[in-house]
């Protein structure tokens, strides 16, 4: 079995690897499909349902989440039909019922003509649950945040609501959230989030403050290939690099 | 006097019962629920450090399931039902003799630690409304002067 497929999207004939996911094959053909919870370096979970494509498989045709189906055949798919649209719009309708304030969302109602509902009422809230921010962390091996409670109370939250112990105040989570909503203030050698105050390292070579001592300590514990010897920032590190490959170390 | 902190130990013994398996970790909850009334942060931290999942993860799960509490409770809990029926049939003035007579409101537990109060939406007994259970023990056509009379009894 060949693992090469030929899709065709939108009357365009694209190629894929069998079992590639469908949204990473749409994106690498250029077109263009909305995302929330999606990031390109973390597990799917599919649960802002804006990437949905409409795919037929000569059997039947459904709306998917692309951003978690694998191309595992033969695929007729649609980004942009009626079926789409509607669904799409109704997505963005309730996302904008519950954060009219969120730059981001207003953009992307904006974007496909979804105007404000005025008999839908939410509580303005400014947490997706679209769960970046929980995988980054479990993906860094800390597991330090997770969502608590359920229904519509369900919130991300250290355990205990307590300033978490297996935080290293890398920041990922904050990095990846599509809304901003994690704060991290930096100021005076120190970086506080989830109410802890982790104390930053300097770059031995340039005196910028770049990691936490914590992220070092648990870099520490980690197998020895992922040992950092030097306290270098990446700047300086590939500088480094660099000079000592042409040799001129000087 | 309300429900004591489990010693270490104490956890650290109903944990051996379990295999040392994430998938041990509801069960666990569950059996320190039963004996303690409720989930103490200290045997919810010996619980993660046994079954090596992050804190974070029973945390979710301690506050994910109804029959799991966080808060401490008391030996008895109190469930005025608000349903329909009940409502109809004055469970609201039944409940404000309660909350008088115990101090305390929906969701909280004397300091003696005997009594939780909790508000629940039909208790399937409706042709008894208005309907209060105490512990195991249903009660029908309760009236504010019979709870009088039935806390008074409970409480000695
Ligand atoms: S805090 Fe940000 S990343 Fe985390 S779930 Fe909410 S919106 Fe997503
Ligand atoms: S990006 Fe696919 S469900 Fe959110
Ligand atoms: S409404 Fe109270 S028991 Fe049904």
């Amino acid at each position: 079995m060949s693992t090469k497929l030929e899709l065709k999207v939108n009357d365009n004939v694209v190629t894929a690897e069998r079992g590639e996911l469908l949204l990473d094959v749409l994106r690498r053909a250029g077109v263009l499909v909305p995302t929330l919870c999606e990031h390109p370096g973390l597990e799917g979970v599919g649960s802002c349902r804006l990437c949905l494509v409409e795919v037929n498989t000569g059997r039947r045709s459904q709306l998917v989440a692309s951003c978690l189906y694998p191309v595992e055949g033969e695929l007729t798919v649609l980004t942009d039909s009626p079926r789409v649209n509607e669904a799409r719009r109704f997505v963005l309708t309730l996302l904008l019922a519950r954060y009219s304030d969120v730059q981001l969302i207003e953009e992307l109602a904006r974007r496909y003509g979804v105007k404000p509902v005025e008999r839908l009422q939410a509580e303005p809230a400014d947490c997706l649950l679209c769960l970046r921010c929980v995988r980054a962390c479990a993906a860094q091996g800390n597991g330090a945040i997770a969502t608590c409670l359920r229904g519509r109370e369900k919130r991300v939250s250290p355990p205990f609501d307590e300033p978490p112990a297996d935080c290293v105040g890398c920041g990922a989570c904050a990095e990846v959230c599509p809304l901003g909503a994690i704060k991290v203030e930096e100021g005076e050698g120190k970086r506080r989030i989830w109410g802890r105050e982790f104390t930053l390292v300097h770059c031995q070579s340039c005196g910028e403050p770049f990691a936490t001592r914590e992220q070092f300590d648990y870099l520490r514990k980690q197998p020895p290939d992922l040992l950092v010897e030097e306290e270098l920032c990446p700047r300086c590190r590939k500088l480094d690099q660099a000079l000592r490959i042409s040799g001129s170390t000087t | 006097m309300l429900p004591k902190e489990p010693g270490e130990k104490e956890v650290q013994e109903l944990c051996a019962g379990h295999p040392q398996h994430p998938g041990e970790l509801l069960a666990l909850l569950l059996e320190i629920q039963e004996i303690y009334h409720y989930l103490p942060p200290t045997a919810m931290k010996e619980v993660a450090r046994y079954l090596a999942v992050p804190e974070s993860q029973v945390y979710a799960v301690a506050t994910f399931y109804k029959a799991l509490t966080l808060k401490p409770q008391g030996k008895k809990i109190i469930r005025i039902c608000q349903g329909t029926a009940c409502h109809l049939r004055g469970s609201s003035e039944v409940l404000e003799t309660i909350k008088e007579v115990l101090g305390i409101a929906p969701g909280e537990t004397t300091t003696d630690g005997c009594f939780t109060l909790e508000t629940v939406n039909c208790l399937g007994a409706c042709a008894l409304a208005p309907v209060v259970m105490i512990g195991d023990e249903t009660h029908g056509q309760m009236t504010p002067e019979r709870i009088r009379k039935l806390l008074q009894e409970v409480s000695t």
